[in-house]
């Protein structure tokens, strides 16, 4: 299904937060590096799962892809176009390109405002900037098709969000993500709030849509299943940085950082007698505070592996083979270690 | 072309069917309804709101309309004015009595008479003297008969219109007329040369719009005074000119049509076989008629009492309360809206706006509200849309650091997170989603807040800063009655009461409300 065209290619992407302090004078006194310089690239109609413990900058990811955050450097090329450089106008008419779904289906919709008119909302707005020219009639058409696309009856378009359960209120925020035909969608772990049988539903929702749509994801979660199931790739990332980018099935059968292989050895295994014999690789301490600049491997406080070169020196990534990168001394050559 | 399918297809099974939702609000409706005081004070709210509305057109006499006879009485059901001043005359003259030491009264009544308010006193000599103990002499009889033949023949004319009879034959409503042609009637009325009314009339528009000067331009200095009239004077249009020479003139042929009528009628009711009130069309010459209804000036019953003036209390309470209302509401929809549109911005903006806004609100806050009022209202002078802007200019700042700090909780949300990943702009993110997400607060406080408005303006009314006479608010009312509180209780009495009655509707309401938009609140139904 996918192919080797780029949609997106993520360049040396940093977001940080500055901290402030002063009344009336700010003056910055620090920064929360939650995302510090990642790269990759997704092709057209490929999943990328991105995987990593809480705070370690996935949604930060999607979020400063899709500009609701403006990047502190980097580029984001859609199709070759720097996003982080347009104009509001410009980047209005990429937007409906690539649209999010959220995680929290109860707060991502808006209370106030019945299923059609959420779902109509992007569509409108695009109406109202003269980048669409719908009647009210094909708004009101598509909304019922695009109801019935994510398996919720038309009828219940006049309805209001409250009265849906958690299931049916992510295929709400699925519609409306569809609404604008776009052609990256962004997922931000959209099956985390939800159970576990309503998890496989809308997993499988999201697997037809892109068959049928031929949609690019970009598939955030900490469920290293979910990851499993629905990603062609699959990046790993801590305290901000990608430390391995792979093809599913060599991720998960060759984790190659020492960070990777942990977090796998953490996921249960259903079946009680291989559960016994289950190695845990139980990492030390906690993750450290993304406040302060790094000049070494910033996985290095709970390495297990860990070397002096590590402490001091970042490491670039390196590709293993061809389609699995890794960014650890371990796996570059001792002779290629710059001094 | 595929058609909408209409929402009215029939259901086939229980899955295809239109569903209607339940919006939140009317969720909060549903909650509403169960809370009895909050449904017993929107009836309330929606009776004096009719009143208000329609005072106009109910059948109550005019506010403003001044019988110095009619001084003073005491509110009845039953009795007309007559009676009731009848029976204030008497209490009067045997009081006098009394005082001349006409009256035989036991020892212990005596004492008890010493213990006794003024109104107690005159029940006590009413009641004597109704039972025949009280002798009135000639001059006391003469001037009761005198009183009872003016209660039995006075009328009260309402010139309804006046028509002239062109020279094209039709009868035109004279208020259409021109400047020349009504002069032209009235020097026909009173036998005066035409050149004469004119300047007449000049001179009392002159002196018209010098008097409204001098009021709208309170506590200048003479020669500033001097120069601000020669100025309005020079700077009036003739059309604006032509419309006060036209209503002048228009009230001088009025009132000879009413001495017309007065000759006519009056011996009508002297004869006293006709019964009133009684319409008639007045021929005055052959050229002017006009139509005249005709009263029974004593004929009226106050079931409120009247004033200082013989002006009825009942329509004064309700023109009142039309003026104290519409400052509650408008007062608080302008203070909504101006924080609504403050709060939301700095709350969305967020930064250097929000603080430079908060700030501004803040020093507003320091400064005592009451005294900027006060100094507004006596820079820009008294009157009902000062008062209005006054109160909304100082009481914006509560709501829009609610609304702010609403907003800034609300900001964040994910579904503000999707309107921006679809590109909404902050206006409509504001507009759209978090003002609506808010507004169940919003209306819960501007309820509350009606009545602080209506609190405001009478306390303003009250100490003779707010609406002056001939208009009336609750305020005034009740700071007019105060003076002659014991002797006429019932002046401050009913305002008090219907003050009090709309506002404890008011916090019900209110109460009501925030109980139903917060279904996590602990006395829900």
């Amino acid at each position: 299904m996918s192919n080797n065209t780029p949609i997106l290619e993520v360049k040396d992407l940093k977001q940080h937060f500055p901290i402030e302090q002063g009344a009336i004078i700010k003056r910055q006194v620090g920064a929360i590096r939650a995302v510090d310089g990642i790269s990759f690239t997704v092709n057209a109609g490929e999943t990328l799962g991105i995987v990593g413990e809480s705070g370690c900058g996935k949604s930060t990811t999607a979020r400063a892809i899709a500009q609701l955050y403006k990047p502190t450097s980097g580029e984001v090329l859609y199709e070759g176009q720097d996003l982080v450089k347009l104009s509001n106008k410009e980047m209005l008419s990429i937007r409906k390109n690539i649209q999010m779904i959220f995680q929290d289906p109860y707060a991502s919709l808006d209370s106030r405002m019945t299923v059609r008119k959420i779902i109509a909302e992007p569509l409108e707005i695009y109406n109202s900037h003269g980048l669409m020219k719908l009647t009210t009639e094909d708004i009101e058409h598509k909304v019922e098709e695009l109801m019935e696309r994510v398996g919720l009856s038309r009828f219940y378009k006049n309805r209001y969000p409250h009265e849906f359960s958690g299931g049916q209120r992510q295929r709400i925020g699925i519609a409306r993500a569809l609404a604008l035909n776009p052609k990256i969608i962004l997922a931000d772990e959209p099956v985390s709030a939800l159970d576990v049988s309503i998890q496989s539903q809308i997993l499988n929702l999201l697997v037809d849509l892109q068959k049928e749509l031929g949609l690019t994801y970009i598939f955030i979660a900490h469920d290293l299943a979910v990851i499993e199931y629905i990603s062609t790739r699959v990046a790993v990332m801590y305290l901000g940085k990608i430390v391995e980018i792979s093809e599913s099935k060599a991720l998960y059968k060759q984790p190659l950082h020492p960070y990777t292989q942990a977090l796998l050895s953490a996921a249960p295994i259903p079946d009680p007698v291989i559960e016994k014999k289950r190695q845990r690789i139980i990492l030390t301490g906690d993750v450290p505070s993304p406040d302060q600049e790094r000049f070494g491997c910033y996985f290095y406080d709970r390495c297990p592996k860990r070397m002096d070169h590590c402490r001091t020196h970042i490491p670039p990534m390196e590709s293993f083979d061809d389609n699995h990168q890794v960014a650890c001394w371990l796996h570059i050559d001792k002779s290629k270690w710059p001094e | 072309m595929a058609k909408v399918k209409s929402t009215k297809e029939t259901a086939v099974n229980e899955f295809d069917q239109e569903i209607k939702g339940n919006s939140l609000g009317r969720d909060a409706w549903r909650r509403l309804k169960k809370n009895k005081m909050a449904v017993a004070s929107i009836f309330v709210v929606v009776i004096y709101a009719f009143l208000s509305i329609f005072a106009s057109v109910l059948p109550i006499y005019s506010y403003k309309e001044i019988i110095l006879d009619h001084q003073h009485l005491r509110p009845s059901l039953t009795k007309t004015a007559g009676e009731l001043m009848l029976e204030k005359k008497k209490k009067d003259l045997y009081f006098m009595a009394y005082k001349d030491g006409r009256v035989e009264i036991p020892a212990e009544d005596k004492e008890a008479l010493k213990e006794m308010s003024p109104n107690q006193i005159w029940a006590y000599f009413y009641e004597i003297g109704e039972a025949g103990g009280i002798e009135l002499n000639t001059s006391e009889q003469r001037k009761l008969d005198r009183m009872i033949e003016d209660i039995e023949t006075e009328l009260m004319f309402d010139i309804k219109k006046i028509n002239y009879l062109s020279d094209e034959g039709k009868f035109v409503n004279i208020e259409k007329l021109s400047v020349g042609q009504l002069t032209e009637i009235y020097s026909g009325l009173i036998g005066a040369s035409i050149s004469d009314i004119m300047v007449q009339s000049e001179k009392e528009v002159t002196l018209q719009i010098t008097n409204q000067t001098k009021v709208e331009n309170d506590g200048v200095s003479d020669e500033e005074m001097a120069r601000i009239i020669a100025n309005e004077l020079e700077s009036i249009t003739t059309k604006a000119k032509d419309k006060l020479l036209i209503a002048t003139l228009v009230s001088k042929i009025a009132n000879q049509v009413e001495d017309y009528a007065e000759d006519d009628l009056q011996a009508v009711a002297e004869e006293g076989s006709t019964s009133f009130p009684l319409t008639k069309t007045v021929s005055v010459n052959d050229r002017l008629e006009a139509k005249v209804q005709a009263t029974k000036m004593h004929d009226r019953k106050y079931f409120f009492g009247t004033d200082y003036s013989g002006r009825d209390m009942l329509s004064r309470i309700i023109y009142g309360g039309q003026v104290s209302i519409a400052i509650g509401f408008i007062g608080t929809i302008t203070s909504v809206l101006i924080g609504i549109v403050v709060g939301a911005f700095a709350g969305y903006l967020g930064g250097k706006v929000d603080y430079i806004l908060m700030r501004i609100v803040d020093v507003i806050y320091g400064l005592p509200y009451m005294l900027l009022v006060i100094i507004m209202m006596a820079i820009f002078g008294r009157n009902i849309m000062n008062l209005f802007f006054a109160l909304a200019i100082v009481s914006w700042l509560t709501v829009a650091r609610m609304v702010r700090g609403q907003i800034i909780s609300l900001k964040n949300s994910e579904f503000v997170e999707a309107a921006r990943s679809m590109g909404a702009s902050p206006g409509r993110i504001i507009f759209k989603h978090l003002v609506p997400n808010s507004l169940s607060i919003i209306i819960v406080f501007s309820t509350l807040r009606i009545p602080a408005f209506i609190m405001m303006e009478s306390f303003l009314s009250f100490l003779g800063l707010g609406v002056s006479a001939p208009y009336a608010s609750w305020g005034s009312l009740v700071g007019d009655a105060v003076e002659g509180m014991t002797l006429y209780p019932w002046r401050l009495l009913f305002p008090a009461l219907a003050m009090t009655v709309f506002l404890f509707a008011m916090n019900f309401l209110g109460d009501g409300l925030r109980d139903a938009f917060d279904p996590q609140s602990k006395n829900q139904l």
